[in-house]
């Protein structure tokens, strides 16, 4: 669901009407963000809040079959809520995914890849606010600040969705990588050190990639 | 639909169109202490507070500031009819100025009441000094993070490592 769909899909005035119920929940959304003791914020944060909510409507509707009919038949109200149920949930399963990730993980010592897992995604988790910043997931931006590089990386995803999405996957290369021995991996990763004259542990490369590139004869060992 | 907030509201829409009824009724509580706003009065301040929130770069749910700074100062003695709606519009820009400067960290019942406290008995109806002094102090003790944040002379901060180092030599 995106702006351009949105506009096909939607006459003017339901647009109209729906901007003016988004308008009404912001206002409602600054008073419980300032705890009901200030009625007035500045702009910048009026337009993350406004942002926020939208990702969790965003969120819920893209779960449904037919976004644009929930949007004339449910209220507003009840989409945000769902999908805010829905981002903290996704919070929730990330935790999950999480350990997932650690329990398969691969034995290495590149470094940008256990930091990753033992550190940044955790930290990420810890300060993610699905209420009022759920499109970040740091305070000053709106990717993930993860070093290990994905095999396929999804970018056009951000928030919850995106470290999700990049659990699930690692957990996938996990997976496949557990079909090589440790030996092997540490062997292409040093070659490819040598390669480009620096230490392997300080790359930012990815391990499913190096082994598929090995396997095509990209890099004799 | 664009998410850029300014391309979709216009952000005056956030304010309460009875505001101009809800502060003409104060007049009710103010008058017997010699002040009142007229119509025209009342719609001066309203567009003193678009300006001094577009001027801070905030915006405001409703319009009950106007209303609270009435209140809080028609018992000034510095307030006279005749300075009572210009005092108000500077009022509104100080406050909504130094909600910004102090990050946001006081509640606005809190700040307002700080405003009043000082105007009246530190600075003897000096909007200048309020500014520069008073609210200045109050803005730096919050940034800092100091307990007594209201105080002009609050708890020295703690230093750090380096700091104390530096101090000792």
């Amino acid at each position: 669901m995106n702006n351009n769909a949105i506009t096909a899909y939607l006459t003017p005035e339901e647009i109209q009407d729906l901007q003016g119920r988004l308008l009404t929940m912001l206002g409602e959304e600054v008073l419980r963000y300032t705890g009901y003791e200030s009625s007035s914020v500045q702009v910048e944060k009026a337009q993350s809040l406004y942002e926020s909510m939208l990702y969790c409507i965003t969120a819920y509707l893209n779960t449904l079959p037919d976004p644009y009919a929930a949007l004339r038949a449910l209220s507003l109200q009840q989409i945000f809520f769902g999908g805010l149920e829905l981002v903290r949930q996704y919070a929730a399963e990330c935790k999950v995914l999480l350990k997932r990730a650690k329990d398969t993980r691969v034995q290495t010592d590149l470094i940008a890849y256990n930091h990753t897992i033992d550190s940044e995604i955790d930290l990420l988790l810890k300060g993610y606010d699905p209420r009022f910043q759920a499109q970040n997931t740091t305070a000053l931006s709106t990717m993930a600040n993860i070093s290990y590089p994905l095999f396929s990386d999804d970018l056009s995803v951000t928030g919850i969705l995106y470290i999700r999405n990049y659990l699930l996957k690692l957990i996938e290369e996990n997976e496949f990588c557990a079909g090589y021995s440790k030996n092997y991996i540490r062997a292409l990763l040093l070659t490819h050190g040598v390669k480009h004259g620096i230490d392997y542990r300080d790359m930012l490369v990815n391990i499913k990639e190096l082994i598929l590139e090995q396997a095509r004869g990209d890099i004799p060992i | 639909m664009d998410s850029r907030l300014s391309a979709v509201f216009t952000l005056d829409l956030f304010s309460d169109p009875t505001a101009a009824a809800q502060i003409l009724s104060l007049n009710q509580k103010t008058e017997p202490l010699g002040l009142t706003l007229s119509p025209a009065d009342v719609t001066a301040l309203i567009q003193s507070r678009a300006e001094a929130l577009s001027a801070s770069g905030r915006i405001e749910i409703g319009s009950a500031t106007i209303g609270k700074l009435a209140e809080a100062f028609s018992g000034s003695a510095y307030i006279t009819q005749q300075n009572y709606t210009v005092t108000l519009q500077e009022l509104l820009d100080l406050f909504y100025a130094f909600k910004n400067e102090t990050l946001d960290l006081i509640s606005d019942n809190e700040l307002i009441s700080f405003m009043k406290d000082a105007f009246e008995n530190r600075c003897g109806g000096s909007l200048e000094l309020l500014s520069n002094r008073e609210l200045e102090k109050l803005a730096e003790n919050l940034r800092f993070g100091r307990e007594n944040y209201t105080s002009m002379y609050p708890e020295p901060d703690e230093l750090d490592e380096d700091e104390r180092e530096d101090a000792d030599e």
